[in-house]
């Protein structure tokens, strides 16, 4: 209902707009533009598609698809350096000339040519750990310190990617891959936990009131919660997925009793029952991960077990009982 | 009588400046720079259809274009600390706030309630609520201006409807005033 009364609030921003002077000028700006710079080609519609030439199918992609700009630029960065630059940038760390090459260009051309969505999010992943990798390398060197703009950058882009990475692991659930969901939630919070380990071990070596010990733990802070937020969302999946197999089995009893059919659908159910209280106790463990194994184990054995008894049905057509089958 | 390019492109104007405005608006709570990101939106369109580019959705190819030049304005912003927009206190002091084109009263209809919850999201957040909400896009649509799949849009989009619930419960009911229409 909040939710409702706020998007109904935000609607009526639609009442903001160009006072008519505001407005007026504007248009004879527009105006003035037009007759300053004509159309040089022939007349546009912009419901139909005409003379469309290759270029042009090529170039509205080239010209409005953040990706392919990335790889015009890599492609462009390539050729004017030889490819010297592209490759240095993959060495850079926050501060370097080089290092916008590596974080506007080369990362996301390779995230540009991955498909798969959890291909992507693997990508994603790999990013925000870069990101970590980058500040541990500051740290180490005898030379150089943690400092705080820095590690405020290397923060922001740690969350920004953080964030596209949890994004990119329910966008992988929402599309029925709820194993594969979890393994990326797992794998992700595994390196993150392993990086706290990493910027632990450099803050207990830095010495006790300095800078650099004061930038790593806030680090340390950023690296903790978004691992919260990833076990949390693995949580929640694993629980949505304990509901769907509690229903999906009360669904299939009810079916059963229905029917009044002796199959195998009884074994199955059984099973399924079994598997559901082994995914609980993994639940309760916090072995997310492992309990939605034995969830879509138990959904599965309560899907073959409605499908016995429906197969069996079918069977029984001897005109003696014809029973009513609901899908 | 088939329309000249450049009356097609006028139409577009006074189709889009206002929503383009808007969206400008909300983004960087800044009236006269929202004016002008508008203004360069317009100009930057008119290059793309001038260098004989094709357009088969002038609304979609505006809000890319506006959408482009908010999120280098926000780099700006970011990167120098000179260049920061005025705070919602700071505007109100001199007494700005965004007026209706009818000028009535009982049409000001930003509550400081809705501006401090917009305030409150970073700028991919604000973008895809006002999207959403306010230009009334769905899903698929928002997902071809960004450049996105629509599975991650929706997701993004319930992750910021649930940070603006949150945003909501920790703002402060301001008091009532005569001048301010009750929502």
């Amino acid at each position: 209902m909040k939710s409702l009364l706020l998007q109904f609030k935000l609607r009526r921003l639609r009442a903001t707009k160009l006072t008519a002077d505001e407005f007026n000028v504007g248009k004879q700006q527009l105006v003035s533009l037009l007759r300053e710079r004509p159309m040089v080609r022939m007349e546009f519609d912009d419901r139909h598609t005409q003379q469309r030439s290759p270029m042009n199918q090529l170039f509205p992609l080239l010209s409005l698809r953040p990706m392919y700009i990335a790889l015009v630029l890599a492609l462009a960065v390539t050729v004017a350096t030889g490819g010297g630059a592209a490759i240095a940038a993959e060495q850079s760390l926050p501060g370097d000339v080089l290092y916008t090459v590596k974080l506007n260009v080369n990362e996301p051309v390779k995230a540009a040519l991955t498909f798969d969505a959890k291909a992507r999010a693997n990508v994603e992943a790999k990013r925000a750990e870069r990101r970590l990798e980058e500040a541990e390398k500051i740290s180490a060197e005898a030379r150089a310190e943690l400092e705080p703009e820095v590690r405020a950058e290397i923060s922001t882009n740690f969350k920004r990617f953080a964030d596209q990475t949890r994004e990119r692991i329910a966008a992988v659930d929402v599309e029925g891959d709820t194993h594969g969901a979890a393994e990326l939630s797992v794998n992700f919070a595994t390196a993150l936990r392993a990086h706290d380990a990493v910027l632990a071990r450099l803050s207990a070596e830095a010495t006790a009131s300095s800078t650099q010990k004061i930038e790593l733990d806030d680090l340390r802070d950023d690296v903790k919660e978004t691992t919260l937020a990833v076990s949390a969302d693995l949580k929640a999946a694993a629980e949505g997925r304990q509901k769907a197999v509690e229903n999906k089995i009360a669904e299939v009893v009810k079916f059963i009793v229905e029917v009044k059919q002796q199959t195998n659908a009884d074994a199955r159910l059984a099973a399924a029952r079994a598997a559901l209280a082994a995914g609980t106790a993994k639940l309760k463990a916090a072995a997310y991960a492992e309990a939605i194994v034995e969830f879509n184990k138990a959904f599965d054995l309560a899907q073959e077990a409605k499908t016995d008894v429906k197969a069996k049905v079918r069977v029984d057509t001897d005109g003696l009982i014809k029973l009513k089958i609901n899908p | 009588m088939p329309h000249s390019s450049d009356q097609q492109f006028i139409r577009w104007y006074d189709d889009y400046a206002d929503a383009i405005f808007r969206h400008c608006y909300y983004r960087v709570f800044d009236r006269e720079r929202a004016r002008e990101l508008m203004q360069e939106t317009y100009t930057r369109a008119w290059e793309y259809v001038r260098s004989g580019k094709n357009v088969e959705n002038a609304r979609a190819l505006l809000y890319r274009i506006a959408n482009n030049l908010v999120i280098d304005e926000a780099r700006k912003r970011s990167s120098n600390p000179t260049y920061a927009t005025s705070s919602l206190e700071e505007l109100h002091e001199h007494g700005f706030d965004p007026v209706s084109r009818h000028d009535h009263l009982h049409e000001l209809v930003t509550t400081d309630e809705v501006r401090r919850i917009l305030e409150g999201l970073n700028d991919d957040e604000r973008s895809l609520i006002l999207m959403r909400y306010v230009d009334g896009f769905g899903p698929q649509d928002i997902a071809r201006i960004l450049s996105e799949t629509p599975n991650v849009i929706s997701v993004r989009l319930h992750r910021c409807v649930q940070k603006c619930a949150r945003l909501k419960s920790a703002v402060p009911t301001p008091p009532k005033t005569s001048e301010t229409p009750a929502l």
